[in-house]
């Protein structure tokens, strides 16, 4: 195709091009400059996994096709495929009409053939898109006009494109001979639409309309949301590799002199890279449990307060960097304010990660949230006065609740269970924590546990009084401080240890102690006792009958079993399957799911977080709601299991409130387990 | 402005309480010890004033043994400015404590002195009132707030179902009862700031205090009785029925009846 650049022509496409260009890179420049005003952080580990997430992440759109935006993932795949295939077309165009060099392959039938087909795909997911903006509005979408003029943009670039094609090849009729010979397809169609002798100057219009379009929209694009074109690349590149449960460690924190984050220099570069990745699609709002029950938090906003920010103020900051002297050093610096997010919203997070699982691009929403906390909390001592209780009794009392440290292994008063001073060659510790040391209704969770582990001769013992809290409620709730005491004094007696095989009943010392204290030197082999427990089934360690099965005078009953997902198995730490596969192997037991809000998609119980240590006034209880949920899903299970110490408490004062908790039992899939262990040697629990 | 704020190192709440070998004490070896409660408070109500009007000066003293610095921390950590630890032994009674106290208020000169209103172990309520009288100084009690009015203050001190609210002229003893918000938890470069800070020591002799009062001797020390289980019985029948046999089991089962 001969580009219509004859001559002077080429010159002025030369000078567009130059000019769009600088405009783009000049804005591309200040924005990476505003970015360098972040902390530095090291986000090169683990390159080969980065390559398998820009391959999958970026180029695969592997977080946009998802559960439940299927058809609108599809349609923003097809768009962004199309982008990359007709970029390269683009180029191509621009490179002919400079120079007369051509892109590789696009000359070749297959690429006309692709061309043609994401040319037609993305006008049809354009289409889709407007019409949903238009005529479904949904609540999630803030900026619609912008959305519009993208839109509009990209099926303009797609018509036009259409349209020279079709027009070049009606204008060369007479050269080809009447036939059209071989693709571009669409042309081969549109061309005899268009009669010969205006073929040539609607190929010119059509041509310069597309390639000014294209050089209009990289002027346009920095300068919008949709950055994330461009930023994504890197967003998903750098993203954190380390476990997703796993926060950020504040190194030689005695030492320190500032605290987590109030203002956006506080944030790392990475923190503020998600500012300009954001897409402003609201997946994550969608999916936040503490916005869906009327809470002051949505995770989107948290994201674009940074950004906002750092457009707003980053410049002044960036100026008075250049004018300070180093004599004064900071002195210049004008003081930069609070984020606008509001420690309200800031407390309302459960820390549960559905914001983190549905955002396509891969930011980071807990970190931003907690490293604001840890401001709060740290520096200005303003943490909500109750969790100021949990963490004062977390501090003299070793946990929340402010029991006394020496009643910590009196739940397995009575069990024959050995602490780890008695029995120094277990195989196993169980860490057993806070909530089922203390907690009656969690203790029985942990006698059941207990129960299992001694019918299958796993050989274990407990800390007893020698345990402390793991720190995760602590940790969540900012105080870095206390949490490094906790997490410090429970290494210390574990790497004393000759076991390195850690057992834990509870999601959040399973995450903290497997994820977390690696950080400061404690390395174990940890599980949570449900995928032990299901190894233990599927070599055959542990049998199991139907409840009531051969007692006397009693038939065997079946349960219709709801799994609620706990956060900080699933989400968090990938533990999906397993406890399913307990509940599956257990005769008896029909298991539901909680649907649409199951698996990656589970609704936290409202106590992640901290949240478990705060008061709940505002909007509705987070555990009210997921019992609504439960009542939808219309599962008529007459039991809803967890594998979580919170996630039970919060379940059980659920059923009560909503008045049903004669209908359905909360309850542990261990106690599930051990109510239907053969030859039950029980003293410990049988679901009620 | 100037507060001195004395306070008392206890076990803490949390801790499961033990009698000793001796039978007339609690065990306090390994046990964790704080701030007891009312001082909490007694500190976080002047702190309140001190956020009020920064020029306010909130100093803290405590009577006993070197453990003592651990609560004197915990307030500076809080916001407190100075501290001072006076050594004392630890079974040093009440009078002499209280003794101690006014010898170190009238070298600070602070205008009000604070105490909470009874320390959580021992429950005697001696020491504040005591102070008042060494120092000759008015006392008010049940203290929730206190706020500058002129040349006096308001006391708020909390009463049956309301608040009365009282003048004084400084000098002046208050002793705790609660403050208006929950002690505040410290932050971190409080604690920091706090652990560095240098706490001066004093002995009773320079103080000009002799042990001479008299000591209050405890008999025995017991737990309380551990409470019997409890019966659950299932009644059935409608509620003139339940109430029937709930009757009968008051009189035959509980004798209560």
């Amino acid at each position: 195709m001969t580009p219509p650049t004859q001559g002077i022509w080429s010159f002025v496409l030369l000078a567009v091009t130059l000019i769009a260009a600088a405009a783009f890179g000049y804005r591309v420049w200040h924005l990476y400059r505003l970015l360098r005003l972040g902390k530095d952080e090291s986000r090169l580990d683990h390159p080969w996994r980065r390559l398998r997430d820009e391959l999958v992440v970026y180029l695969g759109q592997r977080k946009l096709i998802k559960r439940p935006y299927w058809i609108r993932g599809i349609g923003h795949a097809l768009i962004f495929w199309g982008f990359l295939v007709i970029t390269w077309g683009s180029a191509d165009l621009l490179l002919r009409g400079i120079v007369g060099w051509q892109m590789p392959f696009t000359d070749t039938v297959w690429y006309a053939w692709m061309l043609d087909f994401f040319a037609v795909a993305v006008l049809a997911s354009v289409a889709v898109a407007v019409l949903r903006r238009a005529v479904l509005r949904p609540a999630r979408m803030h900026r619609m006009p912008e959305g519009y003029v993208i839109l509009g943009l990209i099926g303009f670039l797609m018509l036009t494109l259409v349209v020279f094609e079709s027009a070049f090849v009606a204008s060369r009729r007479d050269e080809l001979g009447g036939h059209f010979g071989t693709p571009p397809p669409l042309a081969r169609l549109f061309a005899p639409l268009i009669p010969t002798p205006t073929g040539g100057a609607l190929f010119a219009g059509a041509w310069w309309a597309h390639v000014l379009t294209i050089l209009a929209f990289a002027v346009y694009l920095p300068r919008t949301k949709h950055l994330h074109i461009v930023t994504t690349l890197f967003n998903v590149g750098f993203r954190k590799q380390t476990p997703r449960g796993q926060l950020s460690l504040i190194k030689d924190i005695e030492n320190q002199e500032s605290f987590g984050a109030a203002t956006i220099r506080d944030f790392s570069w990475k923190q503020l890279l998600d500012g300009y990745t954001c897409t402003e699609c609201g997946r994550c709002s969608d999916n936040c449990p503490a916005l869906a029950t009327g809470k002051p938090l949505d995770p989107q906003k948290i994201v674009l307060d940074i950004r906002d920010q750092l457009l707003r103020e980053g410049p002044k900051l960036l100026g008075a960097k250049l004018n300070g002297t180093k004599a004064n050093g900071d002195a210049a610096t004008p003081p930069s304010h609070w984020v606008e997010t509001k420690p309200e919203e800031l407390w309302a997070c459960t820390t549960c990660a559905a914001c983190v699982e549905a955002c396509p691009v891969t930011i980071e929403h807990i970190d931003k949230i907690v490293d604001m906390r840890r401001h709060l909390t740290l520096m200005e001592g303003a943490a909500p006065p109750e969790s100021q209780r949990a963490m004062t009794n977390i501090e003299r009392a070793g946990n929340p609740w402010g029991e006394p440290r020496d009643a910590r292994g009196d739940w397995a008063q009575g069990l024959e269970i050995p602490t780890i001073a008695e029995k120094p060659d277990a195989e196993y510790l169980y860490f057993v924590g806070c909530a089922a040391s203390y907690d009656r209704r969690n203790q029985r969770v942990a006698r059941a546990l207990a129960t299992i582990l001694k019918s299958a001769g796993v050989s274990f013992a407990i800390l007893g009084a020698a345990e402390t809290c793991n720190g995760d409620p602590a940790r969540r709730l900012g105080n870095e401080y206390l949490y490094q005491l906790q997490a410090q004094q429970n290494i210390e007696t574990m790497n004393a240890l000759r076991t390195r095989k850690v057992i834990t009943s509870c999601p959040h010392c399973f995450n903290t102690i497997a994820n977390e204290y690696p950080q400061i030197g404690g390395n174990y082999e940890v599980t949570h006792a449900l995928p032990l427990v299901r190894r233990l089934i599927a070599e055959k360690r542990i049998a199991l009958s139907e409840a009531g099965a051969g007692a006397p005078g009693r038939e065997a009953t079946t349960d219709v079993v709801a799994y609620h997902d706990p956060c900080y198995l699933g989400r968090h730490n990938g533990i999906y399957d397993e406890p399913r596969a307990v509940l599956d192997a257990i005769p008896g037991v029909v298991r539901k799911e909680i649907a649409p809000h199951h698996r990656e998609r589970g609704f936290c119980c409202g106590a992640g977080g901290g949240r478990m240590w705060m008061e709940e006034k505002i909007g509705q209880r987070v555990n009210h709601r997921r019992i609504e949920q439960l009542v939808m899903a219309d599962t008529k299970a007459t039991k809803v299991a967890s594998g979580c110490p919170y996630c039970l408490i919060m379940l059980e004062e659920g059923v009560g409130a909503k008045g049903i908790a004669e209908q359905v039992k909360p309850v542990d899939v261990l106690e599930l387990v051990a109510a239907r262990l053969q030859q039950n040697t029980t003293q410990g629990s049988a679901p009620n | 402005m100037r507060f001195l704020v004395c306070l008392k190192q206890v076990p803490d709440s949390t801790v499961k309480v033990k009698v000793g070998a001796g039978g007339k004490a609690v065990a306090t070896e390994g046990i964790t010890w704080s701030m007891s409660p009312y001082d909490e408070y007694a500190v976080e109500l002047a702190l309140e004033r001190k956020d009020a009007d920064p020029t306010t000066v909130v100093s803290v003293v405590t009577v006993g043994s070197a453990r003592g610095r651990d609560a004197l921390r915990q307030a500076l950590a809080m916001g407190c400015d100075d501290a001072t630890l006076v050594n004392a032994p630890e079974d040093l009674p009440a009078l002499d404590v209280a003794k101690a106290l006014a010898a170190v208020a009238k070298e600070m000169k602070p205008d009000i002195v604070l105490c909470g209103k009874q320390a959580s172990d021992d429950d005697q309520g001696l020491v504040g009132p005591a102070v008042a009288e060494f120092l000759g100084w008015p006392h008010v009690g049940m203290l929730t707030k206190a706020v500058s009015s002129g040349d006096a203050w308001e006391l708020w001190r909390e009463v049956e179902g309301g608040h009365e609210v009282w003048k004084a002229k400084p000098p002046v003893v208050g002793l705790v009862h609660k403050s208006d918000k929950e002690p505040r938890y410290p932050s971190l470069p409080g604690i920091m700031k706090a652990k560095k800070k240098e706490i001066p020591e004093k002995d009773l002799a320079s103080l000009g205090v002799t042990a001479s009062s008299p000591k209050i001797e405890v008999a025995a020390m017991d737990l309380p009785p551990q409470r019997g289980g409890g019966k659950i019985f299932k009644l059935d029948g409608d509620a003139k029925a339940v109430a029937e046999q709930v009757a009968n089991l008051l009189h035959t089962e509980s004798k209560v009846l």
